[in-house]
């Protein structure tokens, strides 16, 4: 089962990352999934895929009333994200789900009703949560077509989806704390995987103009305090995307 | 309560819920068991027979924590093979619309493992085992706070204070029941 772990708290507010399965079969990649909470509403950001929804729920049941969930945020379409969607629905029909418009006739794949989706522009959306308000901030191409990350400016927090995931060992501790060697396991993932260097840097000038705390991939380690500056900066200097023979994609993988 | 009419994964969320309540309630019994036995200590002569009560309530929340450790267990047991019964249920949902192709194909559709299925079975004998437990150990709970609250009336200086503690851990009992109740209901009905 997944364990969680209380990344911040201010009275009522707060996210706790469902990370880490031990008994995970291996060859699914492993995931990160946050609940962010404000009074007696609670969203969940990439809840997962179908496989591991069992353990996500129990990790979830254990860390909030998961009758609190009012709603789903997917950063991007991608089935480790997302196709666990009918299962939640399950719990309750008329969770929305926040997403990207690019997907709302994609995701319905893996259901829901029409109602289910709410599209969120390019230029990104607030969203309300009991006391707070986020930002779903876009990264387009980052590395989805349509792909948002969600920030909140109270918590001082950006869920960041794709961006700064590492393929760890799963003992690995949550908490970035030796920057030099966490990003050993970041690089190939983020030169294979993001699409476009154009994207990249509009994505570093957009964050960097944010009060970040906490940076908090969908896969991998949190980026904590300095090490949310060196990330940035490393990614904004590390050439992405074109990747133009074999040779040097089976390098970068 | 009508468990039959909400889904399964809401009732399981109920149950989670129902479970966290009577382990925290469970604690602050213990504490309060423990409170009244360095009070019963402090009495000296005086507490002689509340010293006696408080043991027994000392005993009756160590039996509850550890009963209610094992129903957080057993509730988590139960959060994972139902969900995972309830992923393979909505796949053989699925399945089964287009069962005439796969039969015409020659393809057996399988039925849920039966281990997963036993081990649900076992998991809730054995959380209605810890349940109807923990509603004994409430009687008895709710007689030994009685008995408290007699005794209490005997003492000359520490009436107030024995009577707020006897009413403080009949208060938490009662305070159980109804999750209790409401895990046992769901543990019959809410959870196929």
């Amino acid at each position: 089962m997944k364990t969680t772990v209380e990344l911040f708290r201010e009275g009522d507010h707060a996210w706790v990352a469902v990370t880490r399965d031990p008994l995970k079969a291996s060859h699914l990649i492993d995931t990160n999934e946050y609940l962010v909470t404000s009074g007696n509403q609670t969203l969940i950001t990439d809840p997962g895929g179908i496989e591991i929804f069992p353990s996500v729920f129990s990790a979830v049941c254990r860390a909030i009333d998961p009758r609190t969930l009012i709603g789903i945020f997917a950063s991007h379409q991608d089935p480790d994200i997302i196709s666990s969607l009918s299962l939640w629905l399950e719990l309750n029909p008329k969770l929305p789900l926040y997403t990207s418009w690019l997907w709302s006739s994609f995701l319905p794949h893996f259901g829901g009703e029409a109602s289910t989706f709410v599209s969120i522009p390019d230029e990104g959306r607030d969203i309300s949560l009991g006391a707070i308000t986020l930002r779903a901030v876009p990264a387009h191409y980052l590395h989805s077509s349509g792909n948002f990350h969600l920030y909140d400016p109270k918590a001082r927090l950006l869920f960041s989806g794709d961006v700064g995931a590492a393929m760890l060992p799963l003992d690995a501790p949550l908490i970035v704390k030796d920057f030099d060697a966490h990003i050993t396991h970041a690089e190939g993932f983020h030169r294979r995987w993001m699409g476009s260097n154009e994207a990249r840097r509009d994505w570093c000038e957009r964050v960097s103009k944010l009060a970040i705390d906490q940076l908090c991939p969908q896969h991998g380690a949190v980026y904590q305090g300095a090490d949310v500056g060196r990330f940035i900066n490393w990614f904004a200097e590390l050439e992405v995307g074109v990747l133009k023979t074999p040779e040097a994609l089976r390098q970068a993988a | 309560m009508a468990p039959t009419t909400h889904s399964p994964l809401e009732n399981l969320a109920e149950l989670s819920e129902a479970a966290k309540s009577v382990a925290f309630a469970a604690f602050n019994l213990h504490l309060l068991g423990l409170n009244a036995r360095v009070l019963a200590t402090k009495l000296g002569d005086k507490g002689r027979a509340f010293s006696v009560l408080s043991n027994e309530w000392v005993v009756l929340g160590t039996l509850f924590e550890t009963s209610m450790h094992r129903l957080q267990t057993l509730t988590e047991k139960l959060l994972q093979g139902l969900s995972h019964s309830m992923v393979r249920r909505k796949r053989a949902r699925l399945l089964r619309e287009c069962a005439a192709d796969f039969t015409r194909l020659g393809i057996q559709l399988d039925e849920e493992p039966p281990t997963s299925a036993t081990q649900v079975r076992t998991a809730r004998v054995e959380l209605q085992s810890v349940v109807d437990e923990a509603m004994r150990g409430c009687l008895l709970g709710r007689v030994i706070a009685r008995s408290a609250k007699i005794e209490a009336g005997w003492s000359d200086d520490s009436r107030e204070v024995l009577t707020a503690l006897a009413n403080d851990f009949e208060q938490q009992l009662a305070s159980i029941l109804p999750s209790l109740r409401t895990l046992d209901v769901l543990q019959r009905e809410g959870l196929t």
